[in-house]
């Protein structure tokens, strides 16, 4: 995944190799305004490692980012006359995802903007809900150790490629456990 | 008078009770909010519910309007209306448990993707005074058409903006987390919720049981949910177990 990193529009961004309108930056998050927003004022909200889908995202670098998403959501509000907001993120192509970097839309809203966010709920049969409240039911058994910080020292960041293929074995382990 | 469904009251009614609110402590008003909260009443068991996970901060519950087969609520057990209203430390957790069940919805579900979605205040679609996210599942051409228009902002309004959330966001400090603008009083009776409780309702019937096996037999020709067809494509990407989360990254790549 290293390759896509270089031609990572974002991560051209994060170089300063394309300009932003950047709005916050600490060490690990920076935030930019998407210029083409679905409404003046919609922010990216994204980490500064070139990650392509949330569920490579390290935990405690998840906990992060959404905090900043919140804190975004509040100052798009104090700042722009707005009735709300939306977090949204798409996950993989098929989810609507336009860039190969994990990110966070924080979206201001008012009403009849022309963004829909809503959808026609699916007709689903008895069956159908308890199937996949079964599946999910065994699916989730795992959920609930986290890693809420970050697992080497700063100084030794080198190796982060390592963090992301532990945290995927360690995933694939838990659900090959499942009977 | 708490008794009373909001939309039978007479305008006197509903003005007293606006007066009565106002002059509520922020903890009165929170247990207030909280008594009259569906899914509060679900997380306390007093309504019956899809429930998919729990731990000891948060509940997870099968969407009954689903945009998708295994959409999902999270919902803090606490009782906040917005966002903004949550505790740092409520934030991340939620959210690792968001990403930890998105996680797990690939590959049980065979999904190729999924969306997260938080709405603050009715203008972006919230319909629930608790708040909650959404991981929705998707797959291609799966009908879910969420579309974000990408409008033409002049770069001096886009600089203002920079410039007035870049000095809010410096200063660090969270904007208080009141309600200001969300107008989220109107969520209080919104009917889609009080649609959302009586079909939830109608679910714990025990008498539907008995209509399973019927209805069992004449879908069983129609399709299998839990194995859907797969293509020859399909399944080369995805063996055995679910799909793999390296092939929906990887779909960058190949274009």
């Amino acid at each position: 995944m290293s390759e896509s990193k270089e031609s990572c529009i974002l991560c051209q961004i994060l170089d300063g190799k394309v300009p932003s309108k950047k709005v916050y930056e600490d060490d690990e998050i920076i935030v930019i305004l998407d210029v083409n927003g679905a409404n003046p004022g919609h922010c990216f909200v994204m980490p500064k490692e070139h990650y392509t889908i949330m569920e490579q995202v390290p935990d405690h670098m998840i906990g992060k980012l959404f905090q900043i998403a919140n804190k975004v959501s509040s100052a798009v509000f104090e700042a722009l006359e707005i009735k709300g907001t939306n977090i949204f993120v798409t996950n993989g192509i098929a989810a609507g995802q336009m860039v190969a970097h994990f990110l966070i839309n924080v979206i201001p809203r008012n009403d009849n903007d022309g963004i829909n966010l809503q959808w026609q709920p699916k007709q689903l049969t008895e069956e159908e809900v308890s199937t996949v409240e079964l599946q999910l039911k065994e699916a989730f058994q795992n959920t609930g150790s986290f890693q809420k910080t970050p697992e080497t020292p700063k100084e030794a960041k080198k190796p982060e490629k390592e963090t992301i293929s532990d945290d995927e074995d360690y995933l694939l382990k838990q659900l090959r456990r499942i009977p | 008078m708490e008794q009373t469904n909001p939309q039978d009251m007479t305008p006197e009614q509903v003005e007293a009770l606006k007066e009565k609110l106002k002059k509520m402590s922020p903890e009165e008003l929170k247990e207030f909010q909280k008594k009259q909260c569906i899914f509060c009443q679900m997380i306390s068991g007093k309504v019956q519910a899809k429930k998919v996970f729990e731990d000891d901060k948060t509940i997870a519950v099968l969407d009954i309007n689903p945009a998708n087969p295994g959409h999902v609520l999270l919902l803090p057990k606490e009782h906040y209306t917005v966002m903004p209203q949550l505790p740092d430390d409520e934030i991340s957790h939620i959210f690792m448990v968001a990403k930890s069940l998105s996680n797990a919805i690939l590959r049980a579900l065979e999904a190729r993707g999924t969306n997260i979605i938080v709405a603050n205040g009715p203008a972006a679609g919230q319909r629930a005074q608790h708040f909650m996210v959404h991981i929705i599942p998707r797959k291609e051409k799966d009908n879910v058409e969420f579309s974000l228009p990408q409008k033409q902002i002049p770069d001096k309004e886009l600089d203002i903006i920079k410039d007035k959330l870049a000095a809010i966001l410096s200063k660090g400090a969270k904007p208080k987390p009141e309600n200001k603008g969300f107008d989220i009083s109107s969520l209080d009776n919104q009917k889609v919720v009080e649609g959302d409780f009586k079909e939830i309702k109608e679910e714990a019937k025990p008498e539907e049981k008995t209509e399973l096996p019927k209805q069992e037999e004449t879908k069983k020709t129609k399709k299998q949910p839990g194995k859907p067809k797969k293509t020859p494509k399909e399944a080369k990407k995805s063996p055995k177990k679910g799909v793999d989360l390296d092939d929906i990254a990887d779909l960058f790549g190949e274009k």
